[in-house]
């Protein structure tokens, strides 16, 4: 209960934030405007159109999360508002849990407003809105969960200005770790590929949340796969919101 | 008051200045412009740095692709890089069926390359191996580019067997698959059937394609003694006994499936057995369309008609002078 609670007030917090307001103004236009593009192509408008459109609900989702994500906490605690609320009967892992589940809320209705938007778009200029769109935007949805507690747990840490830098490289680096394990013959039995097979394992993988690429191809993508992804992200997720809320149980405040 | 009018006088001096600047940088950038495109990014790189978003950089690169193309068609005419490009956007988004598609168009017209165009596609069909565009557009370039019409016959084939091909690209591949003589491959394949099938109907089919195949030949010999009787006498024969009258045939031929030959409205011969057979196949895919309408709209089409104003890909009866019989009330083709 008292992690809803405080789970409404960040939602509510967060929705008054002037920047979630701009980023959505960008994200609508950029969908919209992906039209422009498509008429100086060769036939491919639909195709463009979908793919700015699954790309701006990601990108617009992901600077939410960094941006409102990484000052969470570190507001609370700035603007010392921290200290009506830690001493009321209130654990400090319901207090992260409930700032999280906030911002899961408000990028659940960011990516929903904008999933629909794109699909009434797309199928408006006769595009096939199919079950592998929707899957992409799901999958949208999830790895900006991820980044979200990547967010709460540097936001409990440091800056936001420094959270933001931190939770943006491990977002680039997410997204490139195909380089970790497909690796030249060279590589073949060496330390190497072992440590680096190593990393692939534990650096966060957000490329298994895209399949944007096949949604706006009209390439079906196996539920098993969508499914498994999911499961990789929950897991990952719980994994950070524990040590958020370590870390914010060790605060000093 | 005057304030304002200064901040409005260095305002306007401001974008003066910006003006002036960016001419003189778009005036540099077009003088400079083909080391321009020397910037296009590798693909290696840009595949694991674009954050997940590389179908979205590929639809970008495919733009300056464009451009490319066009500058160098209304400038140096040398297409250098587009290769490169082509590779890299492909890359970076593998189904991106159009930039294959346009792509080995490019090569093909305006380079004058073939083996890339080739190549193009056949890496294009790797990783979309349901569509049918890709071995049409190698039948293409090898029928248009290479005069190479049996291997153009060959992957004529291979569209028509791809995905969902239009009625246009099945007619090709039958025709060029006659005019080379691959009939006889395609005899060898059902003989190799009715001799080691385990399955009684399987034989059966191979045994009556064996004897179409035939029909389909002695079709085109009778075809061609028409066009000698046509050529002699300046019509076409009005029946199959004036070719035999003028011994340019030896007797009317036998079909074992029952049917008989004819002349149709248009002075060609042709099979009634052979036309049954397309029939058949073509009022499977027609009753398809009819299910489809129903699905979509809740009822059946009112006529065939409106069944072709929604679908463009209706098939035509085989016997060219008859229409589709079609019951409404049970949304059957007779």
């Amino acid at each position: 209960m008292r992690i809803i609670a405080v789970a409404q007030n960040t939602f509510r917090e967060a929705v008054r934030d002037k920047v979630f307001y701009v980023l959505v103004f960008f994200g609508l236009a950029t969908l919209v405007g992906s039209k422009a593009l498509g008429w100086i192509s060769i036939g491919q408008e639909i195709k463009i159109v979908k793919d700015f459109s699954l790309a701006s609900v990601s990108v617009f989702g992901v600077l939410i999360a960094i941006f409102v994500g990484t000052s969470l906490i570190y507001k609370e605690i700035d603007k010392r508002t921290i200290y009506t609320i830690i001493c009321r009967p209130m654990a400090r892992y319901e207090f992260v849990l409930g700032k999280y589940l906030g911002m899961a809320l408000l990028l659940g209705v960011t990516t929903a407003v904008l999933g629909i938007v794109a699909a009434a778009y797309v199928a408006i200029l006769g595009g096939n809105v199919d079950a592998t769109f929707f899957y992409a935007l799901v999958l949208i949805y999830w790895e900006l969960l991820m980044v979200t507690a990547f967010a709460t747990l540097f936001s409990s840490l440091t800056s936001p200005i420094l959270g933001a830098i931190i939770v943006f490289s491990i977002y680039v680096v997410g997204h490139a770790t195909g380089i970790l394990i497909n690796l030249p013959e060279h590589f073949d039995n060496t330390a190497s590929k072992t440590v680096l097979e190593f990393m692939y394992y534990i650096v966060p993988n957000f490329s298994n949340f895209n399949v944007r690429a096949e949604a706006a191809n009209d390439v079906p993508v196996a539920l098993g796969y969508v499914v498994w992804s999911m499961v990789y992200g929950a897991v990952y997720t719980g994994m950070l919101l524990l040590l958020a809320a370590v870390a914010f149980e060790n605060k000093d405040v | 008051m005057r304030k304002l009018a200064a901040i409005v006088v260095a305002v306007l001096i401001s974008f003066a200045c910006t003006t002036l600047a960016q001419k003189r940088a778009d005036t540099i950038r077009a003088e400079n412009r083909s080391e321009e495109v020397l910037y296009f990014p590798n693909e290696r790189l840009l595949d694991s740095f674009t954050c997940g978003h590389s179908s979205v950089v590929a639809d970008i690169l495919w733009l300056k692709c464009i451009q490319y193309t066009s500058q160098q068609f209304h400038g140096d005419f040398k297409f250098t890089l587009l290769d490169r490009m082509l590779n890299t956007i492909t890359r970076l988004d593998p189904h991106y069926v159009d930039v294959y598609r346009w792509g080995s168009v490019f090569l093909a017209m305006l380079k004058r390359d073939n083996d890339a165009s080739i190549n193009l596609l056949k890496r294009g069909i790797e990783h979309n191996p349901g569509r049918w565009e890709l071995p049409f557009e190698i039948a293409r370039t090898y029928v248009l580019n290479r005069h190479d019409e049996v291997m153009g016959a060959k992957w004529m084939a291979v569209a028509a067997a791809t995905g969902e091909p239009p009625k246009f690209v099945i007619d090709w591949a039958k025709n060029l698959q006659q005019r080379h003589g691959l009939a006889e491959v395609e005899r060898g394949m059902w003989q190799e059937i009715l001799q080691n099938s385990g399955d009684a109907n399987m034989r059966e089919v191979a045994q009556r394609k064996i004897i179409e195949i035939d029909l389909r030949i002695l079709c085109e010999v009778m075809n061609e003694a028409a066009e000698r009787y046509e050529a002699a006498k300046g019509s076409r024969p009005a029946r199959i006994a004036d070719l035999i009258s003028e011994s340019l045939i030896s007797g009317m031929p036998m079909d074992p499936l029952g049917g008989e030959f004819f002349i149709n409205s248009k002075g060609m011969i042709q099979n009634t057995s052979l036309l049954d057979s397309i029939l058949g196949e073509r009022r499977i895919v027609l009753q398809g369309f009819i299910k489809k309408f129903r699905d979509k709209h809740g009822r059946w089409p009112a006529s065939l008609d409106e069944l072709k104003s929604e679908y463009s890909a209706i098939p035509t009866n085989p016997y060219i002078d008859r229409e589709w019989q079609y019951d409404v009330s049970k949304g059957e083709v007779l």
